[in-house]
């Protein structure tokens, strides 16, 4: 009763308010989303406002049948006057949908585009890798480290089987 | 907070103010002195400056004489085959094995950080402040190590070096 008052009392408001939205309404004001709005949330079941504003004829027959006993009103008013209400019901709301296909297909296009920049990026922006990084002068580096005895302890040297002149297994 | 089982309790408060305060007082005296104790007394036959630049090293062996040479990075053209990339230097520290040695480390500019990690050597080389790090080494060989405090544009350009000699 209490929510019904308020509730036209705010809808004169919104009416009075929003005139010129009434009349560009593919204009979204700020205002709009002050006022009680339909929403279809698992999570807020029962909305703000009814999903139909403005009802037909048979409609308004309908809701004055409501009044009356709930068990003289067949299956399909039931139906009819669930979908004043509402827009979807649970089942539609929540259903699931192929929406993370087009997502992951999205990212891995635009990783996939990335990959081709640096391609690009190490063909023409890069210079040489330094000679040091040459099959040959690893080998004489990592030759001369053994010699060193470098980190004989737990590191390189340690590694290497000095008496079989090989890696240790 | 105003509960009278649980206000007005100065006995009790006093000594868990009082005790707690002499116990971690007689665990912090000893800590400190041990603190100064684990700085060795080492008697080091040798000592050397390292003098940070940007963006080179010099080392100064005035004990027997005087020594004094610059140690700059070897660009990657000058190497030799075999050499390591970034870390050979033209002009090593040469130091001996089986002696402590003293290093006296400090700057001309900026912060710098003279480092062996195989020798767990870190000292910073602050500009006006000469610290002092002494370590013995037992293994020949030849050290590889990079400044340690970023300074400039060169920080990863000046390597330090040491040959270590029987």
């Amino acid at each position: 009763m209490l929510a019904t008052r308020v509730f036209s009392l705010v809808g004169k408001r919104a009416i009075s308010t929003s005139v010129c939205v009434r009349a560009h309404e593919s204009v979204v004001k700020s205002e709009d989303f002050m006022l009680p709005a339909y929403v279809d949330r698992r999570d807020y079941p029962l909305p703000d406002v009814a999903h139909v504003k403005h009802l037909s004829a048979s409609q308004k027959a309908l809701k004055e049948k409501e009044k009356a006993s709930w068990s003289s009103l067949s299956m399909d008013e039931k139906v009819e006057l669930y979908r004043i209400k509402f827009k979807e019901s649970f089942a539609e709301m929540n259903r699931r949908s192929n929406e993370w296909k087009t997502v992951v297909g999205t990212a891995m296009f635009f990783i996939g585009i990335t990959a081709l920049i640096i391609m690009w990026e190490k063909l023409y922006v890069y210079g040489p890798l330094p000679q040091t990084f040459d099959k040959e002068w690893v080998a004489m580096q990592t030759k001369r480290m053994l010699d060193m005895k470098v980190n004989p302890i737990q590191g390189l040297a340690s590694k290497w089987d000095y008496e079989k002149n090989e890696w240790k297994k | 907070l105003t509960n009278t089982s649980i206000t007005d309790a100065q006995e009790m408060e006093t000594i868990w103010t009082i005790l707690p305060a002499i116990i971690l007082i007689s665990i912090a005296l000893p800590s400190l002195r041990i603190l100064y104790l684990t700085d060795e007394i080492n008697d080091p036959s040798f000592t050397i400056k390292s003098i940070g630049h940007q963006w080179y090293w010099t080392y100064e062996y005035t004990d027997y004489g005087g020594l004094i040479f610059n140690s700059y990075m070897l660009p990657p053209l000058f190497l030799n085959p075999g050499d390591l990339r970034l870390l050979e230097v033209d002009n090593r520290v040469v130091l001996p094995i089986e002696a402590p040695v003293r290093m006296m480390i400090t700057s001309q500019d900026v912060l710098h950080s003279w480092t062996i990690p195989t020798l767990g050597l870190k000292t910073d080389a602050v500009p006006g402040r000469l610290n002092q790090t002494v370590f013995t080494a037992t293994r020949p060989g030849v050290y590889y190590g990079q400044c340690s405090e970023i300074c400039g544009a060169n920080h990863s350009f000046m390597p330090i070096v040491a040959e270590l000699i029987p």
